[in-house]
């Protein structure tokens, strides 16, 4: 009895010996926006909600000017009532200067921060990250608009796949280069995706605009599935939603310095312009939608390999099919590799209306 | 030569022994072991560690090989060989042993906690409050410090379940090529695997206490092979988690693993597991301060009580010196070290010692 009281005791004393953190008294950052503002120092902006009386959400942003990303975050906790914390961090927008500046420190941070989860987003921004973080886009509050914008155009297979996790992974592993989703600001209250910016190590080099995205997610993603639209040489027309498809990259066996991209893709018509849908017209758009896939995946390839990047993970793959392979030998070699793109695309039976 | 009889309602069933081992085993080194065999064996890293389990298996039948010619503990054992003086001598090294073990255990679950839950955390009240909690588990008798060596395991087995949603995220090619390593660099990781492996050894010290003591034998034999299981899985799915360059970075691997998994009622389910990990913990501290407390008993002739007082007032002492992280670091490596000697150099050579004994005295 005795002991037990003890232990009562001290339980309730060392219960007071750690910091606590109630969520009313807090404010949960949504969103950070980097910018390089001059030489030297960086730009953050923080983006945390307010929860009005009326339920409505309001935004409020921090902004702030350090050297380092840890400073930005202290002197914005400056200007906060309430402590800033960071362990809410859904989508981090990184400015485009910054982004052609390299962002190596920022995803150093990122991978060694363990209150940041691993689903979260990273995206660029055209202009300013600031800007896009200043908008007011929805009622449900910037920070939700934005993760919910990212995250549905990635289920709905318009933006390849990506978050936090993949991008690190990507950043670490030699021979893969990383790639962002691009957000533009069209007006104040309206945001889109306008493409995917390409990285070589941690600089910008590239952008591929969303008209290419289809392409590009059909080299990057290993699977796939997506509509799009294939124009017919005459006048007619067809729609062909994409089931599933998958790339293989495949080695010469003679010639090392050749490799083959097969894309596979399975899909059904869904609208035909033209009068009637038969084998001979069914084959026709096959084969025109090989030929187109064929033709922009290859001058995809081209501008990767004469940008230096690869965000194929051509180097990662020689890597795992090659004991002692020399990353130095073969990113000297990249920009000659003979790379061939090569599409099969199965329509499965047409459907009649 | 003392005999000592231990009454039966002291003992512990055969199989339990099974838990005692993957609990002993499970906790030190088990939550970045992956980053630090990879550094040298790459992603072939867990050859390196079924190599190792192998190993140990040649260990652990020299440990009931040697329990059973002087049938009794290591300080039986050790007085078998060298007498009573010396054999006492001789065992006495190993009371800081296990204070070691349980000390790096402990150091590292704080350092855990306070990078990822409390970072003001006052290390001397919660190690004071978790030691209150061992010697309350030590003083029930080996019985329940057993008890709960079972518990820790099959309370947080669910563990394993949860590294499953990661495998969405994973790409398994990152394995290949397999043997892209030399033999060394393969030795060299199944080296770094022996602060993860440490803990089997205990059943030298338990052997009395085990109800037909042989039974026991492939239980143990069990208990590894399911931490070798265990660790290789673990190791692979953490390789294909990560990318090579990355899990150099990642301080603790096992617990980022955790960061991509998501439940609707917790964003972030680290926090569950690193409080499980308390738990798995808790065994280490418990056996190790037993033992300790054994052999001072066995040593000095004072009783058990005393003994775990001290090694508690020790444990208390030492853990508020350890500070950074460089300090952590060198704890861990000195245990393996240790470790390393003690179960790969010193078993083999008290098995030998043993045996030359044996056909000694039989002449």
């Amino acid at each position: 009895m005795k002991s037990l009281m003890m232990y009562l005791c001290i339980l309730c004393l060392l219960s007071g010996c750690v910091e606590t953190n109630t969520i009313d008294d807090i404010n949960i950052i949504l969103a950070v926006g980097l910018d390089q503002s001059d030489r030297k120092q960086m730009m953050g902006t923080f983006l945390t909600d307010n929860f009005m009386p009326d339920k409505s959400i309001t935004n409020k942003t921090y902004t702030s000017k350090a050297p380092l990303r840890r400073d930005l975050l202290i002197k914005a906790n400056h200007q906060a009532a309430q402590p800033l914390v960071t362990g809410g961090v859904s989508v981090t927008v990184i400015g485009e200067k910054l982004g052609k500046q390299g962002i190596d420190d920022i995803l150093d941070i990122y991978q060694g921060d363990v209150t940041i989860g691993a689903r979260n987003f990273f995206a660029i921004s055209e202009g300013t990250a600031k800007k896009i973080l200043q908008g007011q886009y929805g009622p449900e509050g910037n920070g939700t608009y934005l993760y919910n914008l990212l995250d549905s155009k990635i289920k709905s297979k318009e933006l390849p796949e990506t978050n936090l996790h993949f991008l690190l992974r990507d950043y670490y592993q030699k021979g893969k280069d990383i790639y962002l989703p691009r957000l533009k600001q069209i007006s104040t209250n309206q945001i889109e995706i306008s493409g995917v910016s390409l990285f070589k190590k941690d600089k910008e080099v590239d952008v591929i605009p969303s008209g290419k995205l289809f392409y590009f997610r059909l080299l990057v993603d290993k699977h796939n599935k997506g509509f799009f639209f294939v124009p017919k040489n005459k006048k007619e027309a067809a729609s062909i939603k994409g089931l599933s498809s998958k790339h293989e990259f495949i080695l010469s066996k003679k010639k090392p310095s050749e490799v083959t991209v097969q894309i596979t893709i399975k899909g059904a018509i869904q609208e035909y312009t033209g009068k009637n849908l038969g084998v001979k017209q069914v084959k026709e758009i096959q084969k025109n939608l090989e030929k187109k896939v064929e033709k922009e995946c290859l001058q995809l390839v081209k501008s990767f390999q004469k940008n230096d990047t690869d965000p194929m993970g051509l180097g990662a793959f020689y890597k795992s099919r090659n004991r002692g392979f020399d990353y130095e030998k073969w990113a000297e070699n990249y920009k000659n590799l003979n790379i061939k793109v090569v599409c099969r695309v199965t329509i499965e039976e047409p459907l009649i209306i | 030569m003392q005999e000592q009889t231990i009454p039966d309602r002291l003992k512990i069933s055969p199989f339990l022994i099974f838990y005692v081992i993957m609990a002993m085993q499970i906790g030190l080194g088990a939550l970045d072991y992956q980053r630090i065999i990879a550094k040298d064996a790459g992603y072939d890293a867990w050859i390196s560690i079924v190599f190792a389990g192998t190993c140990l298996h040649i260990i652990v039948w020299m440990i009931y090989k040697i329990a059973k010619i002087v049938n009794g503990d290591i300080v039986t054992a050790h007085m078998y060989v060298a007498g009573n003086l010396i054999g006492k001598v001789l065992s006495f090294p190993f009371i800081f042993y296990f204070l070691l073990h349980s000390l790096a255990s402990l150091r590292t679950l704080f350092e855990i906690l306070q990078v990822w839950i409390f970072p003001t955390l006052n290390l001397f009240w919660f190690s004071l409050g978790y030691m209150l909690l061992s010697m309350y588990v030590v003083f029930g008798g080996l019985r329940t410090v057993v008890g709960i060596a079972f518990f820790s395991l099959v309370l947080p087995a669910f563990l394993v379940f949860t590294f499953f949603p990661n495998l969405l995220y994973s790409n398994f090619e990152s394995l290949l090529p397999i043997f892209d390593h030399s033999v060394k660099d393969l030795i060299k990781g199944s080296f770094h695997m022996s602060l993860p492996f440490i803990g089997f050894e205990v059943v030298l010290f338990l052997y009395p206490f085990i109800k037909e003591s042989q039974k026991s034998e492939k239980w143990a034999h069990l208990g590894l092979l399911a931490t070798t299981f265990l660790y290789t899985i673990l190791a692979i799915l953490t390789f294909a988690f990560f990318s090579e360059g990355q899990l150099q970075k990642v301080m603790w691997p096992t617990l980022m693993m955790w960061k991509i998994f998501k439940l609707s009622f917790v964003e972030r389910f680290e926090f569950i597991g690193i409080a499980f990990w308390n738990l798995i913990i808790l065994p280490n501290v418990c056996i190790s301060i037993w033992i300790g407390s054994r052999l001072v008993k066995r040593i000095f002739k004072i009783r058990q009580k005393k003994g775990v007082y001290l090694l508690i007032i020790a444990q208390l002492g030492m853990i508020t010196f350890i500070h950074t992280r460089e300090e952590i670091n060198l704890l861990n490596s000195l245990m393996a070290k240790v470790g390393f000697a003690f179960t790969m150099l010193y078993i083999p050579l008290l098995f030998i010692a043993v045996y030359i004994v044996k056909k000694v005295k039989k002449k």
